[in-house]
Parts: structure tokens; C-alpha cells; sequence
């Protein structure tokens, strides 16, 4: 063998990797206790050039002066678990991303500050009663219901609709153990129909189900690449293709139950190191220019019903929504319905 | 003597320390550790072996007739040329499952689902791997006994049914059994199309630390099962395996041993996936993002080639210690804790520096496939050394130089190619990734496709494949460059 050809591609090797690494080494990213900006962690997708998370840092610094780091924590419902794990120096001084049914657990695990007169910024709110919270901030929100292409056969009504034989192997869902609008759709089912009722519903509804993926981008992905199926998605979704794709094909349906929401919340935990900046940052996030930022990005209904009537989105004027109360009196036992849904579906 | 056989020792331990540091650390780091039974895992396990068991058998009688292709297209083509083809076969084993999954349901405007689904999935994805594989053990183990059965006109058929089938039966055993291994613990392919009953064992223990989060009553399941695996591959017979025969002149297997046809077995997956990309013009939407996918493409070529490397310095050190029967079952029955589970660990483990996660991510990733990779061909290939290895012994020659002359030029090219599909591997992960690669810096192209894909934005995640494949290439590249650079003496 010849080492010496050997250990010199070795060397070669060793410099690309170098070179590759060079805008790493130069990025300087050393975080100090005395370090003035201001910690916030949030899922992925909100941090990336195509989200809100960008603009909202940009816009922030300009208005305060004041710089984000932004905490990458992946996928959102790994926020809590990525949290629980920090290490002192670089836990955050917000979080951006909790739904309403991690809101429990989350209080569960850590003190969270009490924010509530932010709630109170937005005179013209259009939040759903029973949202607010004193120390979760909701700062978007939106129905959820099935949505589908221009061209399908039929379009359900009601919740029995879709046990009809013509919706056999169309519907697409998502596992409510490991996604937070799965966990919406199973909810809303025990919540419109009763547990015993609801758990004999989905039995039936089985059949009609296609596929049912683990996260919400899956299945809308699956669905984009499916015809004639309907997602369990957010009322808002048409819009995305309305506006960024041109295409007015998608469409979210009406259904004579009320719908359940979904709203997204940031927080400031008592551990926070910068707490009077994740203070500033709360009461900014409630600001008209950003509540658009987070509509147009997240494609998610604001809070301020100013900033939806300024906008393209259609609000969703004719649709009525399952009291949050209920919702959360199950997700008390979510557990336990977890466990149920498993019978069912094993 | 002594000194040598306990600095192999060492080696082995510190390489064993190396694996199961990540449980370990957060069974330190977790505070109660409780056994609950769970009921359903016996469910969960009954859908787990029953997919395994059809997703292997599937892949192996494909992954045979697609090698048969191979065999016959070696000597029709150069070796560079083959190859090119080797690494546009294995394509799909590398891209991001859900980008597979999502372009077959377009491509058949049907999606399979359940234990069909699974099967059908692990065996599009693994086939062109598996074809290869196959291909190599035959083309190194069996030329010798092809070339004789051709004097001795015995029919082809006659030659694979009598002859290559149940000769190299410890071949297909082990192979077997690294397939089974392979999809019994197989992540993301259940997760998507699963369902409930066909989810597997990783989905199981995903499941339970999104759903409870509680750690405690989570790693008793984890170390069950790794000890459960360790004792089912006591099962396995430990015979000698077939050693490298000297006549591999690649002419000879173009003489009527399967057919060229064949080979379709193994590209179908590849030519699909391609058709499919062309169809949607993705391919132009591709040719568009080439610019500004550059950062993601850098930082995919990082964790690619680093990944790669940690796998060679593991590979390198099993070559080193030369383990006894003993030891290489160990190994052989190692299986690492899931995905989580790992990425926690090194997490927990602080430096969330832009460089140190980047290296612990390519850590964590050697980590996981380094058992795949032990058990798909490392082991039968060390065994194939052990009679010039005693031989030497004899003598008796000093390790260090038995390592040098006899072992590492003889395994580097083995190793060289498992390091690069550790390398392939890691490009399309981002379960990992998802986990480590924090702050706000650049993410790898799996990672800026799943984000993608969480916006709505498909297309756009789609059209990231191709530049998906320029950093594969410069792996692939890179890994055999090292291979041909360490054993240009030997063949000259």
C-alpha cells in the first residue's frame, strides 16, 4: 500500500473540509452571559427566509435597536423537550410556537411570566373567546376544516358527510399522537359527537381515511400529490396557493358543526435572563405591522380585525367555533382519549 | 504478544464506550427510570417483524435478479461507467423519505398505505442497494466456480439453483438478517404510511417522547429492545463466510447468467424517481435554485463527508482489533438506541456552537448506521482475512505489521465504500439534524426541504433533490478516490 498517497489525499481531504468550514469558524457565535440580545426560540420553518422570523427581527432592531438570536428548535412539537434540556446559558427569554394543547404541559414543566396586558393591546380583537390566556400571548390563529381542490364530486356538510361510501379512501389526516391538528380533528369529533358517540364515529370513519402521516406538512404534501382527496388542514390554507401560486382551485369547507381552532402563542419563561426586552418583544408581536408580517408568512389569521379587513384573506365571517373550553376539558384527558383512539385504530 | 492483544482490546473498548455513550449519558442524566408495560408494543412488535419480514424477503429475491443484471453489465461497460450506474441505483436509499413517498403517489396518483405500503416502500428505497450488494458478494466469492461450471457446461440455471444459492446460503443468512434489522427499526417509511399497526418499534418510542415526554418510562423501552435484538441475533449461525477468489475477470459473468433485462430490477426505483422529476419540470425549478441552495449544499457536503469520515475511523478500528468470534457478535448484535433518543443525548452533551454541532451531528449519525454498516459486509469481509491473518501469526509477524500489510490494504476499499454510504445516508437525513443543527445558521438541504414542505411550499422542497445530488456525487467521489488512492500499489 502507499501510505504516502495515502496521507496526502488524507491532508487534501482534511483542507477541503477546512475550506468548508471556513464560514463557520468566521461566524462568531460565542454566547456570553453578558450577552444583550435578546433570546428567542421558535420551530424552523418560522426562521427560514421564507418566514416571519426574519422580517419581525429586522423590524424589531430598527424599531428598538434591539438584536434577536433565534433559538432553532427544530420541529414545534419538540419545543418543550428541546427546552426541558437547555443549559443555562443559552435558555431563551421567549418562546414562539406553543398551541393551545401544549400551553398544559408546558405549565406544567416551567413558570411562565404573566403577560396578559398584552392581550388587552389589541382593541379590535377577533380572537375566539375563551383564547386568551394570562401568560400565554395568542399572537395568530385560525379554524381548521378540510380543504380540497375545485373539481371534487361532492363536499361535505357535516361530519356524517364524510362517512358517506363517496368518501371512501379520500380523507387525509394526521396521527393525533404525534400532531397538533390531529390531535384538533380527534378533538373535535369527541367534542361535536360525545366520547362514546365520537369514538363510534371514527370506527366508521376508517374507511374513509386514506392516510393519516405523522406531521401536518406530510399530509398536505401527500395531498398536494393525491387528487380528489380533502386534508385536515387550516381554514387559511387556500390562500397560500391563492396568493404565493396564483391558483383559487383550493378551498376550505364550510361545515354546519362549529370548528375547531388553532392558535399559536409565545411566552416568556421566569427563568428568562432578558425579560424586560422579551416584555418589549410580546407587546411588538401584537403591532399591526407585524400581525401582518405573520399573517402573510404563516398564512394564519391575525389577532387585530383591522389587519385581516386591510388584507386579500377572506375571514371566515360564516363559520362558528367550538368553544375553546371544551377542547380543553378533553385535552385534560388526552391521555387517556389517546389511549382510546389506539383501540380504535390498532 | 500480550501488549498487542490488549492494545486490541482497548480499542474495542473505547469503540464500544463510543456507542453507548449516548444512552448511557442520558440514563445519567434522566432522574427516575421506571418500567410501565404497555400493552400495545406486543402489537407493535407483531407489525414491526411481520413488515420486516416481507420488506427483506421482497428486497432479496429483487435485489438477486437485479444483481444477476449487474453481473452481466459489469462486463459490458468500464469500471468507471459501472460505476456511475452503482451510484444512480442507490439513489433512492439516500434521498429524504418523504420526498420519495410523495413523488411515487404522483407518479401511480395512488398512495400505498399500511403493511403493503411499508413493503413496498423499503423495497423501492433499499432494491439498487441491495442489487449492488449482491452483485459484489458473487463477482468476489463465486467466479472461480462459475468459470469451472462453464467448462464443464452446466446450464446457468443449474449453475445459480445448485450451486449459488445454497452454497452462499451464510451470505444470504447475514444479508437477510441486516435487511431485517434494517426495516425492524425502521423510522421514517412506518411513520408516514404505517399507520397504526405497521408504525414500528422507532415510531413507537417517538411516539411516546412527543406524546408524554417523560424520559424515565422511555429509556426502559429503549435498552428492552437494543437487549432484545442482541439476544434474537444469538440466533444467528456463526459459519466461516467465503473468502475473495483470485479469478474476477468481469467478461466471464457476461456469458448467459441471468439476463441484461434484469437489471430493472434494481434501476426501476431510480428511473422512476427521475421520470417523475422530469415530468413536473422540477428539474428546471431545480436548475433555478442552484444559486441560492449553495449554502445548504455546503453544509450538506459537511455533514456528508464528516459523517463519512467518523465511519472510517470506526471501520478502521474494528479492521485494528480483528475481533474474536466473540466480540464480532457483540457488534453483530449492537443495535443503537433510537433516533431521539441519540440526538438528546449529544444535545444534552452542550457546545451548540455552529462547528460542534455540525460535528455532533455527523457524530450522531456515524453513530446510528455504524451497526447497519458493521452487519451488511464489514464482518463477512474481516472473516474472509482470517487464514492469512494466522498464517502470519505463525511466524510470527509483529500486529502492527499484520495491520499494514495484510489487513488495511485489503479491507480499505470495503471500508471506503461503507464510509461513502454513511455519507450518502447522511445528505437525506433530518430527523437528526432537526434536533442539532441549532441556532439560526444555514440548514442542510434535507433539513431546508422538510422546512419547506412545512410552508406548503412542495415544489420548492422537490426541486432541492437535484442539488441534493451534487453533493452525493462529491461524497461518492471523494470516499472511492480514497479507495483507489490506498490501493494503487497493490494493484500495480
Amino acid at each position: 500500500m502507499n501510505y504516502k498517497s495515502l496521507i496526502t489525499y488524507l491532508i487534501a481531504l482534511a483542507i477541503t473540509l477546512f475550506l468548508l468550514f471556513l464560514p463557520e469558524i468566521f461566524f462568531k457565535e460565542t454566547i456570553t452571559e453578558d450577552d444583550q440580545s435578546l433570546a428567542i426560540m421558535t420551530y424552523s420553518s418560522f426562521l427560514q427566509k421564507w418566514g416571519a422570523g426574519p422580517e419581525i427581527a429586522e423590524l424589531f432592531k430598527k424599531e428598538t435597536g434591539l438584536t434577536i438570536r433565534w433559538i432553532n428548535a427544530g420541529n414545534a412539537g419538540l419545543i418543550l423537550e428541546r427546552l426541558k434540556f437547555k443549559r443555562h446559558i443559552d435558555k431563551p427569554d421567549l418562546v414562539i410556537g406553543f398551541d393551545q394543547f401544549s400551553i398544559h404541559e408546558a405549565r406544567k414543566v416551567f413558570q411562565w411570566q404573566d403577560i396578559r396586558e398584552f392581550n388587552n393591546q389589541v382593541k379590535d380583537s377577533i380572537l375566539p373567546k375563551g383564547s386568551k390566556y394570562h401568560d400565554f400571548l395568542a399572537y395568530d390563529w385560525g379554524p381548521m376544516t378540510f380543504v380540497y381542490r375545485e373539481g371534487v364530486d361532492i363536499i361535505p356538510e357535516s361530519l356524517d358527510d364524510l362517512l358517506k361510501p363517496e368518501f371512501k379512501n379520500r380523507l387525509i389526516l394526521q396521527d393525533p399522537r404525534m400532531s397538533s391538528p390531529g390531535l384538533q380533528f380527534l378533538l373535535w369529533v369527541l367534542a361535536v359527537k360525545g366520547e362514546k358517540k365520537g369514538f363510534e364515529y371514527l370506527t366508521q370513519l376508517k374507511k374513509s381515511i386514506k392516510i393519516m402521516p405523522p406531521s401536518w406538512s406530510s399530509s398536505y404534501s401527500l395531498f398536494r400529490m393525491s387528487d380528489e382527496t380533502f386534508v385536515f388542514s387550516y381554514f387559511s390554507s387556500p390562500f397560500y396557493h391563492q396568493v404565493e401560486e396564483g391558483d383559487d382551485g383550493y378551498k376550505a369547507v364550510v361545515f354546519n358543526e362549529p370548528h375547531p381552532i388553532q392558535v399559536e402563542y409565545a411566552a416568556i419563561p421566569s427563568f428568562c435572563q432578558r425579560c424586560d426586552q422579551a416584555r418589549l418583544f410580546a407587546r411588538f408581536l401584537m403591532k399591526e405591522e407585524v400581525q401582518k408580517i405573520l399573517m402573510n408568512k404563516n398564512y394564519m389569521f391575525p389577532v387585530s380585525k383591522k389587519v385581516l379587513h386591510d388584507s386579500d384573506f377572506i375571514g371566515p365571517d360564516n363559520v362558528k367555533y367550538l368553544d375553546p373550553i371544551e377542547s380543553l376539558r378533553l385535552i385534560n384527558k388526552k391521555k387517556e382519549l389517546v389511549n382510546q383512539w389506539k383501540t380504535v385504530f390498532y | 504478544m500480550e501488549n498487542r492483544i490488549l492494545l486490541r482490546n482497548l480499542v474495542f473498548l473505547f469503540l464500544l464506550f463510543i456507542l453507548s455513550f449516548p444512552v448511557v449519558y442520558l440514563l445519567f442524566y434522566v432522574e427516575q427510570i421506571q418500567f410501565i408495560w404497555d400493552p400495545t408494543l406486543l402489537t407493535v412488535l407483531k407489525g414491526a417483524l411481520l413488515q420486516a419480514g416481507l420488506s427483506t424477503f421482497f428486497t432479496l429475491v429483487l435485489g438477486f435478479l437485479g444483481a444477476l443484471g449487474f453481473l452481466k453489465l459489469r462486463g459490458m461497460i468500464k469500471p468507471t461507467h459501472f460505476d456511475w450506474v452503482s451510484l444512480f441505483a442507490i439513489v433512492p436509499s439516500f434521498l429524504p423519505v418523504i420526498i420519495i413517498i410523495v413523488l411515487f403517489s404522483d407518479l401511480f396518483g395512488f398512495l400505498p398505505t399500511g403493511l403493503w405500503g411499508v413493503v413496498f416502500f423499503h423495497t423501492m428505497m433499499n432494491v439498487g442497494l441491495v442489487s449492488l450488494l449482491i452483485e459484489k458478494l458473487i463477482f468476489n466469492t463465486t467466479s472461480d466456480w462459475y468459470k469451472l461450471s462453464l467448462v464443464s457446461g452446466v446450464h446457468p440455471t443449474r449453475f445459480i439453483l445448485k450451486g449459488l444459492l445454497p452454497e452462499l446460503r451464510t451470505e444470504w443468512m447475514s444479508l437477510g438478517f441486516y435487511l431485517m434489522v434494517l426495516y425492524f427499526f425502521s423510522f421514517s417509511v412506518p411513520l408516514i404510511v404505517g399507520g397504526t399497526t405497521y408504525g414500528g418499534i422507532e415510531v413507537y418510542i417517538y411516539e411516546k417522547i412527543i406524546f408524554s415526554g417523560d424520559w424515565g418510562s422511555i429509556l426502559p423501552y429503549v435498552l428492552s429492545l437494543s437487549i432484545l435484538l442482541f439476544l434474537a441475533s444469538r440466533l444467528m449461525k456463526n459459519t466461516p463466510h467465503f473468502e475473495k477468489q483470485k479469478n474476477q475477470d468481469a467478461t466471464l459473468w457476461m456469458t448467459s447468467l441471468g439476463s441484461f433485462t434484469l437489471l430493472i430490477c434494481a434501476l426501476t426505483p431510480s428511473l422512476l424517481l427521475f421520470l417523475i422529476l422530469f415530468k413536473n419540470f422540477f428539474i428546471f425549478t431545480s436548475l433555478s435554485v442552484l444559486k441560492d441552495s449553495l449554502p445548504a449544499m455546503r453544509v450538506s457536503l459537511i455533514i456528508g463527508l464528516l459523517t463519512g469520515f467518523f465511519m472510517l475511523i470506526w471501520l478502521s478500528m474494528v479492521s485494528f482489533c480483528f475481533l474474536s468470534t466473540k466480540k464480532s457478535q457483540i457488534l453483530l448484535s449492537w443495535m443503537n438506541p433510537g433516533w431521539v433518543v441519540v440526538g438528546f443525548s449529544l444535545l444534552l452533551m452542550g457546545g451548540e456552537g455552529r462547528v460542534v454541532s455540525l460535528f455532533k451531528t455527523s457524530l450522531g449519525l456515524s453513530l446510528l448506521f455504524f451497526p447497519y454498516l458493521y452487519r451488511l459486509s464489514m464482518d463477512r469481509h474481516l472473516k474472509s482475512l482470517s487464514s492469512q491473518i494466522l498464517v502470519a501469526e505463525t511466524f510470527p509477524v509483529p500486529w502492527n505489521r499484520i495491520f499494514l500489510k495484510i489487513i488495511w490494504p485489503q479491507m480499505i476499499p470495503h471500508i471506503c465504500l461503507l464510509s461513502a454510504l454513511a455519507g450518502l445516508w447522511a445528505l437525506g437525513d433530518f430527523a437528526l439534524a432537526e434536533i442539532l443543527l441549532s441556532s439560526s445558521q444555514t440548514p442542510s438541504l434535507a433539513l431546508e426541504m422538510k422546512d419547506l414542505m412545512t410552508s406548503y411550499r412542495l415544489n420548492s422542497a422537490l426541486a432541492l433533490v437535484l442539488p441534493l445530488l451534487f453533493p452525493a456525487v462529491f461524497v461518492f467521489l471523494v470516499f472511492q478516490g480514497l479507495s483507489y488512492v490506498s490501493g494503487r500499489k497493490i494493484s500495480s
